[in-house]
C-alpha cells in the first residue's frame, strides 16, 4: 500500500516560488490500477516522482508498505526503488545498449548473478512480446516497441508497484491501446499495482479502477473510475470527462440529456426504443461511446424538440430502462 | 632539395622527429584524459542540476580550469617550468614537455568531457535512479557508455590540439617536427624542411581524425543502420 500524507512541494522560480503539490492525500491499495489525471502543469508528474522520491516533498509523508521514505538512508531508498518500477513518456532507454542489455540493466544494479539475470531477461521479453528483438538497439524500434522494452526493464526486479508517467502520450492510438492492454495483463496476471499518470480520460477509462483528479496542485476528486466518470463533481473532473463541446451546447427550448454508459447499462438501443415506444424523437448532438471488454463506455447527448411534458416522459423512460442520465432544463 | 633536408633524411633525424611528435602527443593526451576525464565528470556532477550539485566546488573547479584554459600555451609553458621540475625532476627535454602538455590539455579535456556528458538526456538518468542506481553507478554505467561516441569525437579534437601544442613546445626545448621546422627550417631558411614538417603533421592529423571519427561512428548505436 502506498500512502501519501499531506504532501507539499514547491519549486523556486525567479524571486518567488511555484507550488507543485499542496495538501495531497492519497491511498493506493495493492492490486489497484490507480489513475492520476490532470491537465499539463497540474502537478501530476511531480506527484508520481514523489512516490519513489525522485522528488522529495518539502513536507508530508510518502509511506510505501509502512516505510516512511524520508526516514530511510540513501542506500535503503535505492533498495526500495527496486520495488517500484517506472516507465516514462520518452521511454528513456539506454541508446547504446541492445534491448536485451537494457532489460538486464536493473538486474546488474541489483547484482543478480549473470545466468539468473539472463533467464529473467528472456522471460521478460517473452511477457512483452519482444523475444525476437533481443539484439536490436532502441533506435531500430518503434515507439510502442520501445515502451515494451521499458516495461520489461521496469519489471525486471519483480517490483510490487509500477509507475507510468504519461507512458502512452507519445504513442498513436493503436499502439496506446496495445500498451494499455499489456499493463492490464501485468496487473491481473502478475499482480503488480499500477499507478498511471495521464492527461487523457481515455487512458483512465480503459485501464484504471480508481482515479484521482488533480488540479492546481491539489487533489480535486478521488473515487472509482465508474463513479467519477458518470458523475464528476469537481469542475476539473467535469472538464476532463465531458468535452467542452457538450457543455457549451444550448438548444432553444433547453431540454438536454446526457446519457452515461459506464459499462453497467445493458447493450440496448435506448434512443430507438425511445422513439418506438414513446414516439419521442431525440436529436443526437454528441456521441462518444466505445466497447471495452464487451461493455459500453461513453457519453451520448441529445436534445428534445418537444416541451416540458416530453422532458418528464423521457426522464421516466430512462429510469425504467435503468440508463444513467443527467437531464438539464434551462 | 636543400642539403640540410638530405642530411635530415639520411641521418634518420626526420623520422625520429616524427616519432617524437607522435609519442609525445599520444602520451600527453592519454595522461591528459586520466586527469581530465574525472575532472570533467566532477564538473558535470557538481553543476546545478547535476547528480550532486555542489555550487562552491563547481565554481572553484570551474575557475581553476578557466585560468589554465585562458592562458596562451606558450606562456603557460614557461610559467609551468618549475612544476615540471617538481614532477619529473627537470625543466628541459621531452619529459618536461609532456608535463606541460598535460597541464595544458587536462583542463581543455575536462571541458570537452563535461560538454559530452551534458548531451545525455536527463530522462535516462532519472530512469536509472528509479531503478535504484547510485550516483557512481550512473556515471559508470549510464553517463560514460551513453556519451561514448561523443567522448571519442572529443578525444579526436583534443588529441589534434595536443599535437599543435606539442609542435609549439619545441620553442623551449621539446623535440619533434616542431623543432625540426624551426631549427632546420626557419632558422636556416630551408623552406622545403618547413613544408615537409607541415606535410607530416597534416598526415598525422588526418590519420587521427579519420580513424577517430570512424570509430565514433561505429560505436554509436543511435544511428539507424540497415539490417543485413
Amino acid at each position: 500500500m502506498i500512502e501519501l500524507i499531506n504532501l507539499e512541494k514547491t519549486y523556486p522560480s525567479g524571486n518567488g516560488k511555484v507550488v507543485a503539490l499542496s495538501d495531497v492525500n492519497l491511498t493506493i491499495s495493492d492490486g489497484d490500477v490507480f489513475g492520476i489525471i490532470g491537465l499539463s502543469g497540474a502537478g501530476k508528474s511531480t506527484l508520481v516522482r514523489c512516490i519513489n522520491f525522485l522528488e522529495q516533498p518539502q513536507s508530508g509523508k510518502v509511506i510505501v508498505d509502512g516505510v516512511d521514505l524520508s526516514s530511510v538512508s540513501q542506500k535503503e531508498l535505492r533498495k526500495i526503488r527496486r520495488n517500484i518500477g517506472m516507465i516514462f513518456q520518452s521511454f528513456n532507454l539506454l541508446e547504446q545498449r541492445t534491448v536485451e542489455k537494457n532489460v538486464l540493466f536493473p538486474l546488474e544494479l541489483a547484482k543478480i548473478p549473470k545466468e539468473k539475470a539472463q533467464k529473467r531477461v528472456d522471460e521478460l521479453l517473452e511477457i512483452v512480446g519482444l523475444s525476437d528483438k533481443k539484439k536490436a538497439y532502441p533506435s531500430q524500434l518503434s515507439g510502442g516497441q520501445k515502451q515494451r522494452v521499458a516495461i520489461a526493464r521496469a519489471l525486471a526486479t519483480y517490483p510490487k508497484y509500477l509507475l507510468c508517467d504519461e507512458a502512452t502520450s507519445a504513442l498513436d492510438p493503436n499502439t496506446t491501446s496495445s500498451i494499455l492492454s499489456l499493463l492490464k495483463k501485468i496487473n491481473s496476471e502478475l499482480g503488480v499495482t499500477i499507478i498511471v499518470i495521464t492527461h487523457e480520460m481515455k487512458v483512465i477509462e480503459s485501464v484504471c479502477s480508481k482515479v484521482a483528479v488533480i488540479d492546481n496542485s491539489k487533489i480535486a476528486e478521488v473515487g472509482d473510475v465508474s463513479e467519477v466518470f458518470s458523475n464528476p463533481k469537481s469542475e476539473i473532473a467535469k472538464e476532463l470527462v465531458i468535452p467542452d463541446l457538450i457543455r457549451s451546447i444550448k438548444n432553444q427550448n433547453g431540454y438536454k440529456f446526457r446519457l452515461v454508459f459506464n459499462g453497467e447499462s445493458s447493450n440496448t438501443p435506448t434512443i430507438s426504443a425511445l422513439a418506438l415506444e414513446k414516439g419521442i424523437s431525440a436529436n443526437i448532438i454528441y456521441a462518444d461511446t466505445k466497447l471495452i471488454d464487451g461493455k459500453i463506455y461513453g457519453h451520448l447527448v441529445f436534445t428534445l424538440s418537444g416541451g416540458r411534458e416530453q422532458f418528464e416522459e423521457t426522464k421516466k423512460f430512462l429510469e425504467e430502462k435503468g440508463v444513467k442520465y443527467f437531464a438539464e432544463a434551462e | 632539395m636543400s642539403a640540410d633536408l638530405t642530411k635530415l633524411i639520411e641521418s634518420g633525424n626526420l623520422f625520429i622527429g616524427i616519432f617524437d611528435t607522435v609519442w609525445m602527443t599520444l602520451l600527453s593526451s592519454l595522461i591528459g584524459y586520466i586527469v581530465g576525464l574525472p575532472l570533467g565528470v566532477l564538473l558535470y556532477a557538481t553543476d546545478k542540476g547535476g547528480l550532486k550539485p555542489l555550487p562552491i566546488v563547481n565554481k572553484i573547479l570551474g575557475f581553476i580550469v578557466n585560468i589554465f584554459r585562458s592562458m596562451p600555451f606558450i606562456i603557460l609553458m614557461v610559467a609551468m617550468l618549475p612544476v615540471a621540475k617538481l614532477i619529473v625532476g627537470t625543466g628541459i627535454g621531452n619529459k618536461a614537455m609532456v608535463v606541460m602538455l598535460v597541464i595544458a590539455s587536462a583542463p581543455y579535456i575536462s571541458r570537452m568531457v563535461e560538454s559530452s556528458l551534458k548531451e545525455i538526456d536527463g530522462g535516462v538518468i532519472e530512469a536509472a535512479k528509479s531503478m535504484g542506481a547510485s550516483d557512481f553507478e550512473i556515471i559508470l554505467k549510464v553517463l560514460l557508455p551513453e556519451a561514448k561516441p561523443s567522448l571519442i569525437i572529443g578525444a579526436v579534437i583534443s588529441t589534434v590540439t595536443v599535437l599543435g601544442y606539442c609542435a609549439m613546445s619545441s620553442t623551449i626545448g621539446g623535440t619533434g617536427l616542431g623543432q625540426i621546422a624551426i631549427v632546420y627550417g626557419h632558422n636556416r631558411h630551408n623552406d622545403d624542411i618547413i613544408w615537409i614538417c607541415v606535410l607530416f603533421i597534416l598526415i598525422i592529423v588526418q590519420i587521427i581524425q579519420e580513424f577517430g571519427m570512424a570509430y565514433a561512428k561505429k560505436t554509436d548505436k543511435r544511428i539507424r543502420r540497415q539490417k543485413k
